[in-house]
C-alpha cells in the first residue's frame, strides 16, 4: 500500500522506538524505483511543507541523481503552494563523491578559486557538498548538521526526515556492515523522523540485500508485472515492463506481525499511480475467461452498476458536509437540545477543541457526536488492523 | 561559419606514417587497399582472398591483412590448425624481407624459426630479389588505370604479394641472413611491461624508414594466454598489454598476429580479447571417421580442420566487412601445399534420411551467426 | 531514413537534459561504433542552423577515443559531410586521442596507480574547463567515450573506477549545465548476459558487471544487435532504443521502445522497420 508508506514517512517515529525506514527495491526488468522514489519524496513535501508530518524538514542524500533534480521538483512545488522552501537540505554527493575535484582543484594554483566557488554557490542555497563519502562518521555528521541547520530556522520539535539516498551507490564504496551501521546510526539519531533509500536488488549479492533489509521496517519491492504468456508481443513487453509493474510491500510491526501487501503502479507522466491489483479484469476478454475466481452459482463479483450504487452509499456516522445539520436519529426527542440549551453549555468552553472547529459556525450543532474522518487514507471499511499500534 | 569549411578535402591533412593513419605504405610486400588501409599477406593466399572481400580491388587481386591492423587467431585446444596460419605469416614477412617480431611460450624460439616453410620451387628466390621491388611499384600504377593489362599484371602482383609455401621442406639459411629477427621466449611467464617495450622499440625501429623505402613489421604472438604466459601477469594486465599493443600498431607500419586458446581464459575475457582484434578467425578440428559428417561434406576425408571467420577489419570506415562464406575447410594439397575452400556439401541422400543428419549440420552450421562466442553452438 | 532513427531517439543537442548518460551496447557480432559517429555528426551539426534563434546554445563535443585514433574517426565523418578539424579548430570539438598518443608514459603504459582514472578524469576535466573560459554563454558539453569496456582494462578491471569516472563526466559542469555522457559497452562481456533473469534477481550474480550497472543508471539505452538469422550484406543489424527517463525527449513526444535495422553505408546509415525497405 503506497499510501500507508507515505504515511508511515508522515508520521514518523513513536517516542521510545527507531525511526521507521523503508527501503525500496528494484531490479533491470522495472528500474522504476527512482520514479516511486519521487512520489514518496513529492508526497513528503508537501506533506512537510502542510505543516502535516511530524518531520519539520528533509534532508536529501543526493547519491546518484543531481541535486537539481531534487531541488528543481520542489520549486515547481513551490510555485503551486506560498510555502518556504526551507524544509530541503541536500547533501550532495554527486557533484564530488571521492574528492577527485577537490584534489585537482588543490593541486591547481588558488587564485582560480574564486571562479569554482560560484559554481558551488549556484547550489549551496540548499545543499552542502560532501567530499568524501568514503567517511561516512563526516557523512553522518553532515547529514546531521544539515538537519540542524533546519532546525535553527524553524526552532520546532527535533524532527528531521533523512530519505532518498541510493544506497547501491554507496555500496560500491563502503562494506555492507559500515553502510548498516551508518543507517542504523541515523535510523536511532533522535532528529531522525524516518529514513528511506533505495537499492538495485540484481547489484548486489543477496546476503547484502538481506542485510539492508535487516535495517529497514518496510521493505518495497518493485517487480515487473505478471503476464500471461504469449499475452504480449516482444516489444511490447518492454514496455510495459518499464511502465508497469507491482510492488510488494512487506511491513515489519510493532507487535511482530509482517504485513505484506500487492499493490500495482503504472508510472504515467504526471506521476506515479497505484492500483489494487486487477487480477485478470483488465485483461483481454478470452483472457478473462479463465480467471482465477472460482466458478460457483452465486455471484462473487460486483457489477459496475452496483459498484456505483455502493459508493453512493453514505454511511450513517459519517459527516455529510452538506452545509446542513445531519440528524441522525439516536433514539431521544428533540427536545434534548433545548434542555441543552438551558443548561447553558451552549457556547462554553467545555466542548472538545476539535468539535469547536468543526462545527462552530452552526449554532444548534450542541451535543452532537461528528464523526471527522482523519483523512483520506483510511477507507471507513478498510480492513486495517485495528489493533494496529497496539504495543504489546 | 564553419559550415563554410568545406567538408570534403581531398589531401588528408594528417600525414602520419602510421599505416591506418593516411597515406599507403611504399614497402615491400603492402599494396593499397580500400580506405587508404595498406595491406600486406597473410602468407596464405586462399586467406588473404577470404580477408577484406568488399575492396572492389580486392575482389580481383585478393586482400590481405591491413596494417596496422591486429589479426587474433582463436585456437582449438586440440588441433595445431593455428600454427601454419602462424607460420606463413612469419615465412611471408621474411620472404618480402620484413622486419619480424617472434614470442612464443616455447622456450626456444630460435628452434620454431627453424620450422617456417620454404617457398614452393617455381617461386623461390623471386620475391626476394630487390630489384623488383621499383617494377612492382609501376605495376601497381598502372593497374589502377589499364583494365586490359589488368589480368596479365594480376598474375605476377599476386605472386609477389604472397608466395607459395611448402609445407615440407623448411626454409633456406639465406631467408634468414639479413633479416631482422627479434625473439622474445615467454616460457618463464610473459613480463608485459618489458615486452612492450621490446614491442615499442621494434616498431619505432620501423618508423626510420621513410619514402620508398619504407617497412611492414610483422609481430607473431603465438599462444599469448597459455598458461605458461599467464603465470606471471593477471588477465586484466593482459587486455591492457593488447590495447596498448593495438594502439601502437595503429600508428605505425606494422601488423601483428596473435594466436590464443580462447578456451582457456573465461567467457568474459574471451570475449573482451575478441573485441580487440581486427580480424578475428577461429580454427576448429575435425572430428575423425564421423559418419555423419562424411555424409554431409564431399570432401571429407581430405578436410584436416575448420576455419571460420568471425571478424574482418573495418579501418578507417564504419561498414562492415561481410564475408561471402564464414566456414572454410583447410586442405592440404599434395602434402604441401595448405589451401582454404568453402564447404561443398554433398547432395542429400534421402535413403539415408534419419533424423541424425541434422546433427551433422547442427555440428557444422549450427552455430547461430550471433552467438559471441565461439563455443556457442 | 536516418528520420526514422532521429523520431525514435529524439535526440536533440539543444535539449539533451545535463548529466544524462545515453549507453550504446553492442556485441562482437555486431559493432555499435557507427552509432558514436552518428552522435557526433548530430551533436556538432543540429543546432547550426538555429544558432541565432536559440542565442548561441552550443553544443561542445569532448571526444574521449580509447579504440581507434583520431584519422578513422575523421576519415569516416568526412565521408558523411561533417569536417572534424575545422570543428576542432573552432573550439567546438576537443579530441582526446589516447590511441595515437601513446608515449611510453602514457595512459596505457604506466602501472596500476591507485586510480587510474584519476588522470584521465583531470585530463577530461582540464579540457572542459579550458573551454569554458574560452567562451561564455549558453553551452553544454557532450562527452562521447569510445568505449566504456577499455576505460574497465585501463582501471585493471576494478569497476568502480569506470563508474566512478563516468559520474564524474555526469557531474562535471560545463558553464551551468552538467555535462551529458555517451558512451560505448559492450554487453557481451557480460557473461550473466542472455540468461533468462530469475524474478528474485538478488538471488543471483556473485557481482554485477559493468553494463548492468551502467544501465541501472543510463537514461537511454541504444542496444546494436547481429539479426538473428546471422549475417549479412543487405541489412548488417539492427537497434532498438529505450528511453528510461526524459532525458532525450518527454514522454508525449515519443513512440514506443522501438527496433530498427540498420545498413551502414560510408556516407550514411539506412534506418528501416524490419522487413522493410531502406
Amino acid at each position: 500500500m503506497a499510501e500507508a508508506v507515505a504515511r508511515l514517512l508522515r508520521d514518523g517515529v513513536v517516542v521510545g522506538e527507531q525511526a521507521p525506514a523503508v527501503m525500496l527495491c528494484d531490479s533491470l526488468q522495472t528500474r522504476a524505483a527512482p520514479a516511486l522514489f519521487t512520489h514518496f519524496f513529492a508526497s513528503l513535501t508537501s506533506n512537510i511543507a502542510a505543516g502535516r508530518a511530524q518531520a519539520k524538514g528533509l534532508v536529501v542524500v543526493a547519491l546518484r541523481s543531481t541535486p537539481e533534480s531534487y531541488t528543481s521538483s520542489l520549486d515547481t512545488e513551490k510555485k503551486s503552494r506560498s510555502s518556504p522552501g526551507h524544509c530541503l537540505q541536500l547533501v550532495d554527493c554527486y557533484t564530488d563523491p571521492l574528492g577527485w575535484n577537490e584534489r585537482i582543484q588543490g593541486a591547481e594554483k588558488l587564485g582560480e578559486e574564486g571562479q569554482q566557488h560560484t559554481e558551488l554557490e549556484a547550489s549551496s542555497a540548499y545543499s552542502t557538498l560532501c567530499h568524501d563519502i568514503s567517511d561516512l562518521n563526516s557523512l553522518l555528521s553532515i547529514v546531521l548538521r544539515s538537519g540542524q541547520g533546519i532546525l535553527l530556522t524553524h526552532f520546532l520539535k527535533i524532527c528531521l526526515m533523512d530519505a532518498l539516498m541510493q544506497i547501491s551507490f554507496l555500496l560500491r564504496y563502503q562494506s555492507v556492515a559500515a553502510i548498516t551501521n551508518f543507517l542504523s546510526a541515523l535510523r536511532s539519531h533522535e532528529q531522525v523522523s524516518a529514513l528511506m533509500w533505495v537499492v538495485h536488488g540484481d547489484l548486489h549479492e543477496a546476503r547484502v540485500v538481506a542485510s539492508l533489509e535487516y535495517v529497514a521496517t518496510t521493505v518495497i519491492h518493485i517487480k515487473p508485472q505478471i503476464h500471461l504468456p504469449g499475452q504480449m508481443l516482444e516489444t511490447q513487453h518492454k514496455r510495459e515492463t518499464r511502465r508497469y509493474g507491482r510492488i510488494y510491500v512487506r511491513q515489519k510491526k510493532r507487535n511482530g506481525r509482517v504485513r505484506e501487501q500487492v499493490e500495482e503502479f503504472q508510472i504515467e507522466n504526471s506521476g506515479v499511480k497505484f492500483a489494487p491489483v486487477t487480477l485478470m479484469t483488465e485483461m483481454h476478454q478470452a483472457v478473462s475467461l479463465i480467471s482465477s475466481i472460482p466458478k460457483v452459482q452465486f455471484n462473487l463479483e460486483l457489477s459496475d452498476k452496483e459498484r456505483e450504487d455502493r459508493s453512493k452509499v453514505v454511511l450513517p456516522f459519517e459527516h455529510q458536509g452538506d452545509g446542513k445539520e445531519v440528524r441522525i436519529y439516536d433514539g431521544r426527542p428533540d427536545s434534548v437540545q433545548s434542555t441543552f440549551g438551558s443548561l447553558n453549555v451552549v457556547n462554553g468552553g467545555s466542548r472538545h477543541p476539535e468539535v469547536v472547529g468543526s462545527v462552530a459556525h452552526k449554532p444548534s450543532g450542541v451535543g452532537e457526536i461528528h464523526y471527522l474522518r482523519d483523512s483520506d487514507d483510511e477507507r471507513p471499511d478498510s480492513d486495517e488492523d485495528p489493533d494496529d499500534d497496539l504495543d504489546i | 561559419m564553419e559550415s563554410k569549411v568545406r567538408s570534403f578535402v581531398r589531401k588528408g591533412e594528417v600525414t602520419k606514417t602510421g599505416g591506418a593513419g593516411g597515406g599507403y605504405v611504399q614497402a615491400v610486400g603492402a599494396k593499397p587497399g580500400c580506405h587508404g588501409v595498406s595491406l600486406v599477406s597473410s602468407g596464405l593466399d586462399d586467406l588473404d582472398h577470404i580477408l577484406p572481400l568488399r575492396n572492389p580491388l580486392s575482389l580481383i587481386v585478393g586482400g590481405g591483412i591491413p596494417v596496422g591492423g591486429l589479426v587474433m587467431v582463436m585456437e582449438d585446444i586440440e588441433a595445431p590448425h593455428h600454427m601454419p596460419l602462424l607460420r606463413f605469416f612469419m615465412a611471408q614477412g621474411l620472404v618480402h624481407s620484413q622486419p619480424l617480431f617472434f614470442a612464443t611460450p616455447l622456450p626456444s624460439p630460435q628452434a620454431f624459426l627453424g620450422t617456417l616453410p620454404a617457398i614452393a620451387s617455381r617461386s623461390s628466390g623471386a620475391a626476394s630479389d630487390n630489384s623488383k621491388e621499383g617494377d612492382l611499384r609501376i605495376a601497381w600504377q598502372y593497374r589502377r588505370f589499364l583494365n586490359e593489362q589488368q589480368a596479365l599484371e594480376e598474375r605476377r602482383y599476386r605472386y609477389e604479394f604472397c608466395n607459395d609455401f611448402d609445407l615440407r621442406k623448411p626454409a633456406e639459411r639465406s631467408l634468414f641472413t639479413g633479416a631482422t629477427i627479434k625473439c622474445e621466449s615467454l616460457a618463464r611467464g610473459a613480463h608485459l611491461d618489458s615486452l612492450l617495450d621490446h614491442c615499442r622499440v621494434f616498431i619505432s625501429n620501423l618508423a626510420r624508414y621513410t619514402g620508398e623505402g619504407q617497412l611492414v613489421g610483422r609481430l607473431a604472438f603465438q599462444s599469448l594466454c597459455a598458461p605458461q604466459c599467464m603465470q606471471s601477469c593477471t588477465d586484466w594486465e593482459m587486455l591492457r598489454f593488447l590495447q596498448s599493443l593495438k594502439s601502437l600498431l595503429r600508428v605505425s607500419n606494422a601488423v601483428a598476429l596473435i594466436t590464443f586458446p580462447a578456451t582457456l581464459l573465461t567467457p568474459s575475457m574471451a570475449i573482451r580479447w575478441q573485441h580487440l582484434a581486427d580480424i578475428l578467425i577461429s580454427v576448429e578440428a575435425v572430428l575423425d571417421d564421423n559418419k555423419e559428417m562424411a555424409g554431409m561434406l564431399t570432401d571429407y576425408p581430405d578436410i584436416l580442420g575448420f576455419l571460420r571467420i568471425h571478424k574482418l577489419a573495418s579501418i578507417n570506415t564504419q561498414v562492415p566487412t561481410i564475408p561471402e562464406a564464414a566456414m572454410h575447410a583447410m586442405k592440404v594439397v599434395r602434402r604441401k601445399k595448405l589451401v582454404l575452400e568453402r564447404l561443398l556439401f554433398a547432395p542429400v541422400d534421402a535413403t539415408s534420411g534419419d533424423s541424425k543428419t541434422g546433427g551433422a549440420a547442427g555440428l557444422l552450421c549450427g552455430r547461430p551467426a550471433n552467438a559471441s562466442s565461439p563455443l556457442d553452438f | 531514413m536516418s528520420e526514422m532513427m532521429e523520431e525514435i531517439l529524439g535526440l536533440d543537442a539543444r535539449k539533451l537534459l545535463p548529466g544524462s548518460l545515453i549507453l550504446i551496447e553492442d556485441s562482437v557480432a555486431a559493432k555499435g561504433a557507427f552509432l558514436l559517429n552518428y552522435f557526433l555528426k548530430k551533436l556538432l551539426a543540429a543546432p547550426h542552423a538555429s544558432e541565432e534563434e536559440a542565442g548561441g546554445g552550443t553544443t561542445r563535443v569532448l571526444f574521449l577515443a580509447l579504440s581507434e585514433p583520431f584519422s578513422h574517426y575523421n576519415r569516416i565523418s568526412r565521408k558523411q559531410g561533417c569536417n572534424l578539424i575545422s570543428y576542432r579548430n573552432s573550439g567546438r570539438l576537443i579530441f582526446l586521442d589516447m590511441v595515437s598518443d601513446n608515449p611510453p608514459g602514457s595512459v596505457w603504459t604506466k602501472g596500476l596507480k591507485q586510480s587510474a582514472l584519476f588522470g584521465l578524469y583531470e585530463r577530461v576535466n582540464e579540457c572542459v574547463k579550458r573551454q569554458e573560459m574560452q567562451k561564455s554563454g549558453e553551452e553544454r558539453t557532450v562527452i562521447i567515450i569510445d568505449d566504456a569496456s577499455l576505460l574497465e582494462v585501463l582501471a585493471g578491471g576494478v569497476q568502480n573506477e569506470v563508474l566512478s569516472f563516468l559520474h564524474y563526466c555526469r557531474a562535471l559542469y560545463s558553464g551551468s549545465h552538467r555535462c551529458g555522457v555517451v558512451a560505448l559497452v559492450h554487453a557481451d562481456t557480460d557473461s550473466n548476459r542472455g540468461l533468462s533473469l530469475p524474478v528474485d534477481a538478488g538471488a543471483q550474480s556473485p557481482a554485477a558487471a559493468l553494463v548492468q550497472e551502467l544501465e541501472h543508471s543510463a537514461d537511454v539505452i541504444v542496444t546494436v544487435d547481429p539479426l538473428s538469422t546471422g549475417l549479412a550484406t543487405d541489412v548488417h543489424g539492427q537497434v532498438s532504443v529505450v528511453h528510461w527517463t526524459d532525458a532525450l525527449c518527454s514522454a508525449e513526444f515519443r513512440r514506443a521502445p522501438c527496433t530498427l535495422q540498420f545498413k551502414l553505408l560510408e556516407s550514411s546509415v539506412l534506418f528501416s522497420h524490419p522487413g522493410g525497405k531502406f
